[in-house]
Order: structure tokens, then C-alpha cells, then sequence
């Protein structure tokens, strides 16, 4: 019995995702705007204040279900697109196997895409902090910092009127 | 019946199919050759088509994006940066695709050129941003650039590769799960960003990009001054990285103003916003 719930939960800890576990804030300049759908002209159920902490509940395509975090804000739960949503720190595997081993173990052999979607990594050897092959040429840390601008529609409006161009 | 027989067993077997030796199963049956070749040449032109969608395209640009950087490093400049992803979120929002989620950085190279790779990770080199004079042609780099996104040319060229010829599934799950078949692909749009696109791409990009500064209101002759300043770079000899993997500035402008005439385009707007760059750009110059 005891092997039986051992094994289910590592199947668990294997097959729970990074960013699942892993926090995350928003970034855009002027904050975000909540919705109900992952479409941009969804109802506004709210607005979350830039670096307010949130944690992700599921992810479609570039739409991400947010909820925030802590006593700060009264909670609010929504679609907003993925580019305001920042990393607040990204474990390294050191900490990951120090927290959860099994988590830590998953780490090792995948790395998370924005996305969710995990892509493997041929092996253990060789890989930094980041999971990504040691001398190789992928540099992922600066695409997750190029992600992480966020520029809102509201901040692309509001540019284009300064400009005087069509809106 | 006998060819009923067979195309109707092809149909459960598609993805085998595509590696079988079509010659010796029409010997073995008794059928025309003619036919066995046409049924060939189809399973082989399904096979090239397997479609990639958006969030695939979005997986695989993001590894190739992290190789780009990999090679030239970024410039953590946010103010650029953030002015860059406001001109080109802006000509995003008024391209062919406007729900994807285009990014854009400055690689840190001072040599002139931009590469987009594909799901709109959008690169722009620190050379070629010292290159132009104004937001209008600056929108002009950009603009090309996603339209090399929107009209899809590396995701075609790997869609018609030898890389596509396996079965829908197989391909699916290299997005999906990664593996050696994806770090194939990613290879495959590396090699055509580096080396570079076919030369009528990057022609259909430039008459896009005159579209998409004329749909935001820029002042479109700014895509012809850009190519003049490289016609006058590549003269100098200094423009050899953007020389390898373009066609010449000179063949790119004939080409233009034929398509110009067939845009209908509104007339130029006279919009360059040389002040607004020059805040943004010039004055957040890193030493």
C-alpha cells in the first residue's frame, strides 16, 4: 500500500509542471487588465497593479490564467496575455533538488518552455543553472528577459496616438 | 478493385507509407506503374504538408530565438527595447497576424541587419539601429521582418523540407515533447535565418512591410531610404553580413516600386517622428 502512494506520488511530483510551482508577478508598465476569456475583447473582470505577485492556473496558447497572491490586492482570477506576466526567480536545479527531489529530478531532464510545453535536454552533463547545455549556443535566460517586457495594448494605444498614427 | 483495395489500405497506413517502396507493391499487384508513381508523388506531397500550428511555430521560434541570442548576445537596454516593442507591437496589431505575440530585441552586434524567427521573436542588430534616422524607417526594419512572420517563410520552407516527411503525429509530438527531430527543425530555421531566405521572401516582405507602415500611417517612402543607406553601406563594403543574406538593396527597390503600384497604398503620410527616435534611441545610447 505504502509502495502504491509512493508511486503516485511520484508520478505527481514528475508530471507536475515548472510553472506551476515556480512565481511569477506582473510586469507590464501600467499593470493589467483582468478578462474573463482569453480573447482581447473579453469582459474586464478587474485590474492587477504592475509587480503585484500572481501564480498561473493554466496556460493558452499566448493567454495565461492568473490568480494573484498575498494579502495585498483583493484576489482576482483571470486570462491575461503572457507577455505582462514576469518570472519572479527561477529556481536553480541546486534548489529545486534541495526542495523536492523528485521536482528536481524532473528538472534535469526537461526544460519549460513559456509555453508549458517541456522540451528534453539530452542529457545531465553539461547543463548550467538554467538547464540549458553548458557552452552551447541557446542563450534562454535572455528570451525569458525579452518576454518578460511587457507592453500593453493600452501602452501600444496610447503610442500610437502620441505618434499621430492611425489607430 | 484491386486499386480501390489499395488506396484504401494506404489511407490507414499513411504514415508508413511514406518510407515504402511504392514500385515493388505495384509490381507484386499487377498495377499500371503510371498509377503507382501518381499515388507515390501524392502521399509524398501530403506528407510535406503537415501542418504547424500557431503555438507549435510559437515552441519552435522561441528555441531558435535563444540561439540567435546565443550567438550575439542582447543589448539589456529596456528603454530602447521597450521603444522598439512599441513600434513593432503597433505594426503587429495591423499585420496579417495580428493575435501573435510579437516580441523584439536589440542583438548586440554592430553589424547591420534583423532576423526574425518564427511565432514573431523579432531581432533587430544594434548596427542596424545605428543605421536608421527615424522611427519611420526604424518601423520600416520591423515591418519587414514580421512580415517574413506572417507570410510564415521559414515554417514553409520546413514544411516542404525533408524534415516534414514523417507522419502528422510524429511531428506533433517533436513539438510537444522535443527530442532529436525538434532540435532538427530548430536547426533547419537557424540555417535559413543565418544563411537566408529564398530572394522572392524577402521581396514579398518588403511590399508587406510598405503595407503595414501604410496601414499604421508611417510615411512609407521611409522603406526606400533604408535600402538607399544600404545600397550606400554595401558600396562600402560595410553591410557584408546583410549583403550574404539578402538580395542587393538595388534589385530590392526595382521590385518594390513595382509592387507599390499594385498596393494601392493611401498617399505618403509625411509621419517620420525623428524627435520621438532620437529620445528614445539616440539619448539612451549605452557608452
Amino acid at each position: 500500500m505504502v509502495r502504491i502512494l509512493g508511486s503516485l506520488l511520484c508520478c505527481f511530483l514528475l508530471a507536475t509542471p515548472a510553472w506551476a510551482v515556480d512565481r511569477y508577478y506582473i510586469g507590464s508598465s501600467d499593470g493589467i487588465d483582468v478578462l474573463q476569456r482569453a480573447q482581447a475583447h473579453a469582459v474586464v473582470l478587474g485590474h492587477i497593479p504592475r509587480l503585484t505577485d500572481v501564480k498561473i492556473i493554466q496556460k493558452k496558447r499566448a493567454w495565461w490564467k492568473v490568480r494573484t497572491v498575498g494579502y495585498t490586492t483583493p484576489e482576482i482570477s483571470g486570462w491575461v496575455p503572457s507577455g505582462a506576466v514576469r518570472k519572479r526567480y527561477r529556481a536553480t536545479v541546486a534548489e529545486k533538488t534541495s526542495n523536492s527531489f523528485f521536482s528536481g529530478l524532473s528538472s534535469l531532464f526537461h526544460r519549460n518552455t513559456a509555453g508549458g510545453q517541456k522540451t528534453a535536454v539530452l542529457g545531465v552533463r553539461g547543463l548550467d543553472e538554467e538547464g540549458n547545455a553548458a557552452g552551447g549556443k541557446a542563450n534562454m535566460v535572455a528570451v525569458e528577459w525579452m518576454e518578460g517586457l511587457g507592453v500593453s495594448n493600452a501602452d501600444v494605444a496610447a503610442f500610437v496616438e502620441q505618434g499621430r498614427l492611425n489607430p | 478493385m484491386r486499386l480501390s483495395l489499395l488506396l484504401a489500405g494506404l489511407l490507414f497506413w499513411m504514415p508508413a507509407a511514406m518510407a515504402f517502396n511504392f514500385g515493388e507493391l505495384g509490381d507484386a499487384l499487377g498495377i499500371d506503374p503510371d498509377i503507382i508513381r501518381r499515388i507515390d508523388q501524392g502521399v509524398k506531397i501530403a506528407s510535406a504538408l503537415i501542418p504547424i500550428s500557431d503555438e507549435e511555430e510559437r515552441i519552435l521560434g522561441r528555441n531558435v530565438a535563444g540561439r540567435v541570442v546565443g550567438r550575439f548576445g542582447i543589448e539589456k537596454n529596456m528603454q530602447q527595447t521597450y521603444y522598439l516593442n512599441l513600434i513593432g507591437q503597433a505594426l503587429g496589431q495591423r499585420s496579417d497576424r495580428p493575435n501573435l505575440a510579437y516580441r523584439f530585441a536589440i542583438l548586440a552586434t554592430d553589424d547591420v541587419n534583423a532576423y526574425s524567427c518564427p511565432g514573431g521573436y523579432i531581432f533587430v542588430t544594434r548596427g542596424a539601429l545605428n543605421m536608421v534616422h527615424n522611427e519611420a524607417e526604424l518601423a520600416a526594419v520591423l515591418a519587414h521582418e514580421i512580415a517574413h512572420v506572417t507570410e510564415r517563410h521559414i515554417i514553409n520552407a520546413l514544411q516542404h523540407s525533408k524534415l516534414m516527411k514523417v507522419s502528422g503525429e510524429v511531428a506533433a509530438d517533436a513539438f510537444k515533447q522535443g527530442g532529436e527531430l525538434f532540435q532538427q527543425m530548430s536547426d533547419f530555421a537557424t540555417d535559413a535565418l543565418f544563411k537566408g531566405l529564398k530572394k522572392t521572401d524577402e521581396y514579398a516582405s518588403d511590399s508587406k512591410a510598405l503595407e503595414y507602415l501604410d496601414h499604421l500611417g508611417y510615411d512609407y517612402p521611409a522603406m526606400y531610404d533604408v535600402l538607399k543607406e544600404l545600397e550606400q553601406r554595401r558600396k562600402q563594403g560595410r553591410a557584408k553580413v546583410l549583403a550574404k543574406t539578402h538580395p542587393s538593396p538595388k534589385s530590392r527597390m526595382r521590385q518594390l516600386k513595382q509592387a507599390e503600384s499594385e498596393l494601392h497604398l493611401d498617399r505618403p503620410t509625411g509621419i517620420r517622428l525623428k524627435a520621438r527616435f532620437v529620445k528614445h534611441i539616440v539619448k539612451n545610447k549605452e557608452a
